[in-house]
């Protein structure tokens, strides 16, 4: 069911158009860092700017890839159930003699397997970045810790959207609905972090905890928590067991 | 090899089947008749193990849908009213799709789908994107489906809808075959095609059976007439009351 979930990308332009769109996007804004970049270090061999680091550059691409990451996925798992409900393809898997946690797992990781493949892709800036930095002092290439621990983050924040997409996409017969509460219930988790900068004490420590993006920002910087695993891990249990109780909801409520 | 026992379903507070029971013996074509809305679709939903039923006892291949979901769903075939297709995938891709889903043993599936394709009439499509054929391919297609794991239970939901005239001859054929290894239950609202398919019918309405009874007594008064009159005399008194 994996293999048909996965090869089910291939079929149409859709998965090609996606994350061909994706490594456009980046490639431009990595191009536009890298310029951005140059600038900064003439400015600083002026004397007329601080130097910047290429990881201080790095950090604030990934925060960007972060940003379109949020905006794509949600397209991407629109169609995971709800296209089963309207091809009335649901009513074989339920009579077929397969579990519902094994229906909505396979949905969940063919998803995300094309994810990876997508941040895959992406693998190739920081390769360049070390290609062409010279070993020399003022511009050596980048912390590779950090590169590392911010594609952990990337692939965990990653599935961590993908599981919220499957559920949207379980709870609704209708894409557009799927799509819209994917964004807003990703937009939500993101404006946690923002929350937990204007309170004070438990609340800020709380929030700080559950918000993604914090949590992303810490392995961005190269610190492997292994609460910041769980935290990623308890989001996506959470919502892939709301997926299954809503898939087996649907038969009860029939 | 079904067993239905005082089946009752509600949804909310509406009735859809209100205590039916009936026995279809193994290798037997049943019919499943009545105007709709009677219910017909629900029956095969629970006996396909798709739906639960609100409280009865329903044993298919010898087994309780409720207590033994997997076993029954292994021996079973169900075609839904609208046909169950990925219309992305190529027609015999998803006939293997399916068999794998069913847990079709890998040495027989070739055979299987060789055999489904060949009854059904997708020798020439078998290559083609599901999301391109016509209605009556669509619904051949999803005949193929329901048969490819040679269940020993076939349940379809008005088999024949959206089919030309020599299809339908064709597909009341196939159904005919399956009688004696396969225990069929077939629901239809064309009285013709429950006189030529099957060898009893239940007549129901409004969640109950009317009649249950052979093709043979219904229709020895007047050949095909009688089992007309007799659906019109039960489904028109009742709506026009």
């Amino acid at each position: 069911m994996f293999k048909r979930e996965f090869r089910g990308y291939f079929y149409t332009p859709m998965a090609y158009v996606f994350i061909g769109m994706f490594v456009c996007l980046m490639a431009v804004t990595f191009w536009l860092f890298l310029l951005s970049y140059q600038y900064h270090t003439q400015q600083s061999v002026m004397g007329q700017a601080p130097q910047i680091t290429i990881d201080r550059i790095a950090e604030a691409f990934y925060s960007n890839m972060h940003v379109i990451l949020m905006i794509m996925i949600p397209f991407f798992t629109m169609r995971l159930f709800t296209t089963e409900s309207s091809q009335n393809t649901m009513s074989l898997l339920m009579t077929s003699p397969v579990r519902v946690t094994e229906v909505v797992l396979a949905k969940f990781f063919g998803a995300a397997s094309v994810v990876t493949i997508m941040l895959a892709m992406t693998l190739v800036f920081p390769v360049f970045l070390v290609a062409f930095s010279d070993t020399s002092a003022t511009s050596a290439g980048p912390d590779m810790g950090i590169i590392t621990g911010t594609y952990l983050g990337l692939v965990l924040i990653s599935y961590t959207y993908v599981a919220i997409g499957t559920f949207w996409s379980s709870i609704t017969e209708s894409q557009l609905v799927a799509l819209m509460c994917t964004f807003v219930n990703i937009f939500a988790l993101w404006l946690l972090s923002l929350a937990a900068q204007t309170v004070d004490g438990v609340g800020k420590s709380v929030l700080s905890q559950i918000a993604v993006n914090e949590q992303f920002i810490s392995f961005s910087k190269g610190t492997l928590e292994l609460k910041a695993f769980v935290m990623f891990a308890s989001y996506i249990v959470f919502y892939l067991f709301l997926t299954n109780r809503s898939i087996e909801s649907r038969s009860w409520r029939a | 090899m079904i067993e239905v026992n005082n089946l009752v379903k509600k949804y909310g507070d509406f009735s859809a089947v209100k205590g039916i029971s009936f026995t279809v013996p193994k290798g037997e074509i049943l019919g499943l008749l009545g105007p709709n809305g009677a219910g017909k679709s629900t029956i095969m939903k629970i006996l396909s193990a798709f739906m639960p039923a609100t409280s009865g006892e329903v044993k298919v291949a010898g087994f309780d849908v409720f207590d033994d979901p997997f076993e029954v769903k292994k021996r079973v075939g169900y075609l839904p009213e609208m046909p169950p297709l990925y219309s992305e995938m190529r027609v015999r891709e998803f006939i293997e799709y399916v068999a794998d889903l069913k847990q079709l043993p890998a040495a027989r599936k070739q055979e299987r789908v060789d055999f489904v394709v060949d009854r059904c009439g997708l020798k020439d499509v078998q290559r083609k994107i599901i999301g391109t054929l016509s209605k009556g391919y669509k619904q051949r297609v999803g005949i193929a489906q329901a048969l490819v794991h040679d269940p020993e239970v076939v349940i379809l939901d008005e088999p024949t809808v959206g089919l030309d005239p020599v299809q339908i001859v064709e597909i009341r054929n196939l159904i005919k075959s399956l009688a004696g290894n396969h225990t069929v239950l077939l629901s239809t609202h064309i009285l013709p095609e429950v006189v030529m398919t099957c060898k009893k019918v239940l007549l129901i309405n409004k969640g109950s059976i009317m009649v249950n009874d052979t093709v043979e007594n219904l229709t020895k008064g007047g050949g095909g007439d009688s089992l007309e009159q007799a659906y019109l005399k039960i489904v028109a008194g009742e709506t026009w009351a």
